[in-house]
């Protein structure tokens, strides 16, 4: 990791800290979420707390960290700063990453524990596969395109709108039992959002600065 | 040697039709302090942007340190401070953390930090958040991380702006003393006269075009003005005698009182002369200097006609 990419992942990281509203509704969402669902389905619902905590997180920091840089009307000093694109977005990332882990990883310890206490069952160990590599990863794909979507095209009201519909759909789906994203192989998925994640960061280092300043 | 900054030739067209500039050649040389003065939507913007490689031109080059903006290596970005029209600091991060940050984002140590805070005035606040600080205060911590890491080039929009009497002094005994240090600025400014005590070449821009550019002494001679002489006297001038007087001396008549003559000795004492024998009292005889405010409006009058 390189300084610039370090310096970009501790500003976000302070303010992140700061954003005590955005904190306490992520909070809030995946307490809410995790508890409600795993009451009600066992261990069917196991994967809604950390894929709604990767949602719900990733969305919500990244709009942060990206938004943030449009209110405060800082990307022009930045990109004239000694800073490629590329660690912009990976610093970024980096420290979205960090924050919405922890929320991932309460969501997975709530389900996990309801369904034990509650229907006596464990969660397998493709279910721990799959919420602790295979969504964070796929979080990161999630973070590099909202990012992109951020510098490219500003605030997009359309783009929140996809992303509560997209909440709504995990949390329908780990309703009705038919949410079993651990079946699906990870030896497919890991290395297909590892490629994804890859491709995305080369398209971000070609992003024309010019294109972003004047978004 | 490499000049700091080189535009030849610069057009930009946003969009396919606005034509921001139209064909700028622009030469900074090391330790000089160029202030670009214009109206609003001359290009001021533009040309700074282009010169810190946020925009490209859409024809001819500009060179920093003989290397395209566009693609400046990271080394050379290193030596440019700036502060643009959007400051570039954190609401949400406190004045120490925002030098902080930026500190570290051009490599420096920041062991200077508290030095600074306190020069400025801004120790007291620098555990506040910036989203708390006033205008004035947020300018101040802009051109501090503007500073941070002694840049080579310097390149402000708007330094004085939203700044207090004493924080403007302070900000213009600043910037001689990085030109004394042999460090180059280019600033543009609304405040002609802040432009004037800091900047050693003007450069007049307006709709995408430089219309002069020069010394002040250089301004002066091209515009043939120099220092003015205003002559206020006692009661209003009749009319057929401020007729006869227009025809025998170059002066120009301001109200019904005030008589302005261009620096000429022999001229005002013989105006003077003549106001007092044709029973005209002379109230105050005065030297004023012309200053870039008066040129710049001169220049803009003579541009439109």
């Amino acid at each position: 990791m390189t300084r610039a990419v370090r310096i970009i992942a501790w500003k976000e990281m302070r303010a992140f800290l700061r954003e005590r509203i955005l904190n306490w509704t992520l909070l809030f969402t995946v307490l809410f979420s995790t508890i409600f669902i795993s009451w009600q389905f066992g261990s069917t619902g196991l994967l809604v707390g950390p894929l709604v905590a990767v949602f719900a997180g990733f969305y919500l920091f990244t709009w942060t960290a990206f938004n943030g840089e449009r209110l405060n009307k800082t990307l022009p000093s930045l990109l004239a700063a000694p800073i490629g694109m590329r660690e912009l977005f990976l610093g970024k990332i980096i420290a979205v990453f960090i924050a919405a882990s922890p929320v991932g990883l309460l969501g997975l310890a709530i389900s996990g524990a309801i369904a034990w206490f509650r229907f006596g069952e464990l969660p397998s160990s493709s279910t721990i596969v799959a919420a602790l590599v295979t969504i964070p990863i796929w979080g990161i794909v999630l973070s590099e395109l909202l990012g992109l979507t951020y510098v490219l095209f500003g605030n997009p009201f359309i783009l929140r709108l996809l992303m509560i519909f997209v909440l709504v759909g995990i949390l329908n789906l780990g309703s009705t039992g038919e949410l079993n994203v651990s079946a699906l192989s990870p030896a497919v998925l890991i290395p297909t959002g590892i490629l994804v994640a890859a491709l995305l960061l080369v398209l971000i280092g070609r992003l024309d600065r010019e294109r972003v300043v004047r978004t | 040697m490499n000049v700091p900054v080189l535009l030849q030739g610069v057009r930009k067209v946003y969009s396919g039709r606005i034509e921001a500039l139209k064909g700028v050649d622009l030469v900074l040389t090391e330790g000089e302090a160029v202030g670009i003065v214009g109206p609003n939507g001359a290009g001021k913007t533009t040309l700074i942007k282009l010169v810190l490689g946020l925009l490209r031109p859409t024809a001819g080059s500009v060179k920093v340190w003989g290397e395209d903006a566009y693609s400046l290596p990271r080394l050379l970005r290193q030596k440019i401070g700036l502060l643009l029209e959007e400051q570039g600091i954190y609401g949400n991060l406190t004045v120490e953390e925002n030098l902080l940050f930026w500190a570290r984002v051009y490599g420096v140590e920041p062991a200077r930090i508290g030095e600074l805070l306190q020069e400025w005035e801004l120790k007291e606040k620098s555990k506040d958040l910036v989203k708390r600080l006033s205008a004035g205060m947020r300018q101040k911590l802009a051109i501090l991380k503007a500073l941070v890491h002694h840049p080579q080039l310097l390149v402000l929009d708007e330094p004085t702006s939203n700044l207090d009497p004493a924080a403007r002094k302070k900000v213009v005994e600043l910037l001689q003393s990085y030109r004394a240090e042999g460090k180059t600025l280019l600033v543009t400014s609304h405040d002609l006269f802040d432009i004037e005590r800091v900047c050693t070449r003007i450069v007049l821009l307006r709709r995408g075009r430089i219309v002069v550019q020069g010394t002040m002494e250089e301004l002066q001679r091209k515009l043939g003005v120099g220092r003015e002489v205003r002559i206020l006297v006692s009661r209003k001038l009749p009319g057929p005698l401020a007729a006869e007087l227009t025809k025998r001396f170059a002066f120009r008549l301001v109200g019904d009182r005030e008589l302005i003559v261009s620096d000429e000795q022999a001229e005002t004492r013989a105006l003077v002369r003549e106001l007092v024998e044709r029973g005209i009292d002379v109230d105050r005889v005065e030297e004023r200097r012309v200053t870039l405010e008066d040129l710049y409006t001169n220049i803009l009058k003579e541009d439109e006609k």
